[in-house]
């Protein structure tokens, strides 16, 4: 029953990536050459260059913010600051990049390889920070008295303790930054001030979306995943799937107090967040306007906060019931499988969309509901990410589990109601927060399958914006990012409730 | 636990009635268009309703965000009419029954309060060099490729050289219209790339006569949008009436004014619309498009 279940599972997730490919393909034209011209070598080489760079800044001052967090977490804001951070990951892409602009623009000209970097720094470093910090918190108190008694200093400590850590995490989010960079579309396009900045990406959306060439869109996609899976070869050579320890279970306190040596700490840190959050800044400043009352009681706001509701809430049920089979999977044949759930990041949404678009219009002869369709091809693209929040956490409870459920004989979701639920249960919300929130700042699939009655609040936002609206839409977009802390808190606050009384913690 | 029980109930109901949302009216003409026409405050809705009380048939709109997805072969699959097609990319052979509905003309916008002395011409605007001019990426985009066609028009032989000297004063390039125009209105560029009647919107709308649209002594490319019927279909008749139906005064004021684009029945021009500064017309046909992109990399690469 759990070998079907989990290699089920598996099986999906190679479809949802086959089978757009199988029907673009269906539009291939043979007798085409493609031309490797001298702008696709420099945009490869380009894009490879950036994401590389873009990936190490972000570890570098994604690692110092995590260590400065963990390290001041006695302080009620820096605790905060901690439990927003996901919130900037899962914004929609092109919030933060005119918040960006709107916060640097006046400061300096931000347009160029370094607008490009900052956009990727800003972008990810929440997303490193928050794995790290869940590491950092994994040394033990043991560990931080021992160091005590041994009279190591803060730099000691360091070395001999948390670094350890961040350096077993580097490879791993490396890959993961850098195939987000990789990819990356709007922060490109807008921050790079021209066509010298411009990724495979880019070039791709061109060919598929605005000239229909299928052919050189395919090309293109074959290059990206190469060029990709090298990074991952490169990179992975010391890959171990519990490198990302993402996992709510122990927060210790630091024994730390507020003190004047730390003043410079205090300085870093409020920079930082200040740098991380300015997006936010944006969205509050510019959202509070004269439109804002009468966008809350149009008519648009309320359905198209319902369908995003819906479809955020099944993706999330479905992406998370997709990621925990697969982790039953990837556990028993602990190797390159996860590859496949990288090989989603870098399969361009623009060709996965299209190919699903030919898929269903001419392939499939049932007649599915749109709004099922969004879902599931949402839920295709979160998988990513929901295996990357759910996975570190699952693997190790699972693993200390696994003796008791076996010598009961318990399998599969029997295990996961009877023994892992309870431990399980904090990081699984999470991952379902994090996994809707992503679903719901869409913007490419929602494109292609949404209709005049099937809107989500980012397209709305959008299409506020194009058609003058930018009033409107500045409200909306506070309305979206109060809709993303709700979601965020209220899950929160359920199970606060419940979390009190689970045994095994 | 019941409170969790009736919302994952309601959930559920609310699903089904998404789902079952499909109204089962008549005859169905679908129309193949854009989300900004077809969106609740585009012109769409109103059209749809007007036509709807006289046809005894079903309008429905499928809408794509997406620019050049109108012209893809898959999109075209399974509509009766294709909605907001540029006159540029559209082919004879693919219809017997069409017609232009509204036209505008590229332009860059400016705020009055602060430009003085806006340049009369491309030419003063590329020797201007302190302009921070923000406009569409032309591989995305269909108004950004309108500007290198208006500028191929111009300078058919040294395109490449002037493009040159205007990409200076570009600060960047934008995948859509709507990031270019918000930027704009931020404030983080004097200039925007986009149509001459956009001073409409804020007039109409806003009551804000602060935006112009610079109207260069060169002209400016026209850029017109057309409906046409696709070939094949079972619903010709219906879809044609509808055609006729878009060009009727009544329904040309609505596109006017809700689109922000001239009408081509001049009797439904707005009054404010009516007031703005008309450019002299450009014209072109047929340029190679991935040829006037590959010359616009050379200009703005090196």
């Amino acid at each position: 029953m759990r070998n079907i279940f989990s290699n089920f599972c598996f099986l999906i997730i190679i479809l949802s990536i086959i089978l757009p490919l199988i029907s673009i393909i269906f539009y291939f034209d043979f007798t085409k050459e493609f031309i490797f011209s001298e702008y696709l070598i420099s945009i490869s080489f380009f894009s490879l260059y950036q994401s590389i760079l873009s990936a190490i800044l972000t570890i570098i001052l994604g690692s110092l913010f995590a260590y400065l967090l963990v390290k001041h977490n006695y302080i009620c804001g820096v605790r905060i600051i901690i439990d927003s951070l996901s919130i900037m990951f899962v914004l929609p892409t092109i919030i933060s990049v005119l918040g960006i602009i709107l916060f640097y623009g006046n400061i300096i000209n931000i347009y160029g390889l370094h607008g490009i970097l900052i956009a990727h720094v800003i972008l990810n470093v929440p997303l490193v920070s928050r794995v790290l910090i869940q590491s950092l918190d994994d040394v033990s108190s043991n560990e931080k008295s021992l160091a005590r008694q041994m009279g190591l200093n803060h730099l000691g400590f360091f070395f001999a303790s948390e670094w350890p850590i961040i350096r077993k995490n580097i490879p791993s989010l490396f890959v993961l930054v850098s195939f987000i960079c990789f990819v990356s579309f709007t922060p490109i396009l807008i921050l790079g001030g021209g066509p010298k900045y411009s990724t495979i990406e880019v070039a791709i959306y061109q060919s598929v979306i605005f000239l229909n060439n299928y052919n050189q869109a395919v090309f293109l996609l074959m290059i990206q995943v190469l060029i990709c899976c090298s990074i991952f070869i490169f990179f992975f050579k010391s890959f171990k799937s519990n490198n990302f320890t993402l996992d709510d279970r122990r927060r210790i306190i630091n024994n730390n107090s507020y003190s004047f040596k730390y003043l410079f700490d205090y300085l870093l840190i409020f920079t930082f967040t200040i740098f991380i959050f300015s997006p936010v800044f944006y969205i509050i400043i510019t959202g509070i306007n004269d439109k804002f009352i009468s966008v809350i009681q149009s008519s648009y706001f309320f359905s198209s906060l319902i369908t995003t509701f819906i479809i955020s809430f099944f993706s999330g049920v479905l992406a998370l019931l997709l990621t925990y089979g697969n982790l039953e999977f990837v556990r028993r044949s602990k190797n390159k499988r996860e590859l496949w759930f990288y090989l989603l990041i870098i399969f361009s949404p623009a060709i996965i969309a299209v190919g699903y678009y030919i898929f269903i219009n001419e392939f499939l002869l049932l007649s599915i509901s749109n709004i099922i369709i969004v879902i599931i091809v949402n839920t295709i693209f979160i998988l990513p990410f929901s295996y990357n929040y759910l996975s570190p956490s699952y693997l190790r409870i699972s693993q200390e589990h696994s003796n008791l459920s076996k010598s009961i004989n318990l399998y599969g979701f029997k295990k996961l109601i009877i023994v892992d639920l309870s431990r399980l249960k904090r990081p699984l919300i999470n991952t379902f927060c994090i996994s809707s929130i992503l679903s719901s700042s869409d913007l490419v699939i929602i494109s292609f399958f949404g209709t005049n009655d099937l809107s989500t609040l980012t397209q709305t936002i959008y299409r506020l914006s194009g058609s003058y609206r930018i009033e409107e839409a500045r409200a909306l977009s506070l309305l979206f990012l109060a809709y993303c802390l709700l979601y965020f808190i209220i899950p929160k606050f359920i199970l606060g409730r419940t979390y009190k009384n689970a045994p095994f913690n | 636990m019941l409170a969790e029980e009736t919302m994952i109930k309601k959930i559920i109901i609310i699903t089904l009635i998404t789902l079952s949302s499909h109204s089962s009216a008549e005859e169905t003409l679908t129309i193949g268009t854009y989300d900004s026409f077809s969106s609740e405050w585009g012109p769409g809705p109103e059209i749809e309703l007007k036509f709807e009380e006289i046809c005894n048939c079903d309008v429905q709109y499928v809408a794509t965000n997406q620019a050049g997805s109108l012209n893809s072969n898959i999109f075209k699959k399974g509509k009766d009419i294709l909605l907001g097609v540029e006159v540029n990319d559209f082919n004879e052979e693919d219809s017997d029954y069409w017609a232009k509905y509204d036209y505008g003309y590229f332009a860059f916008i400016f705020n009055k309060d602060k430009i003085e002395n806006p340049p009369n011409s491309l030419e003063k605007l590329m020797s201007n060099n302190n302009l921070k001019i923000v406009v569409q990426d032309p591989r995305t985009s269909p108004v950004g490729l309108g500007l290198l066609r208006w500028m191929k028009k111009i300078y058919p032989v040294t395109f490449i050289e002037k493009f040159k000297l205007i990409n200076d004063q570009i600060i960047t390039y934008t995948p859509g219209w709507s990031e270019a125009y918000g930027m704009f209105l931020d404030n983080k560029a004097d200039l925007v790339l986009s149509y001459s009647t956009s001073p409409f919107y804020h007039q109409e709308y806003e009551n804000d006569y602060k935006y112009e649209a610079l109207i260069f002594e060169e002209g400016h490319l026209i850029t017109e949008e057309l409906i046409l019927v696709n070939k094949n279909i079972k619903n010709f008749d219906l879809a044609k009436s509808f055609v006729d139906f878009m060009l009727t005064e009544d329904i040309q004021k609505i596109i006017s004014s809700k689109n922000i684009m001239y009408p081509v029945d001049k009797n439904a021009m707005p009054e404010k619309m009516s007031q703005l500064n008309v450019p002299n017309k450009l014209e072109v046909r047929e340029f190679d498009t991935e040829k006037l992109i590959s010359e616009w990399l050379k200009a703005s690469i090196d």
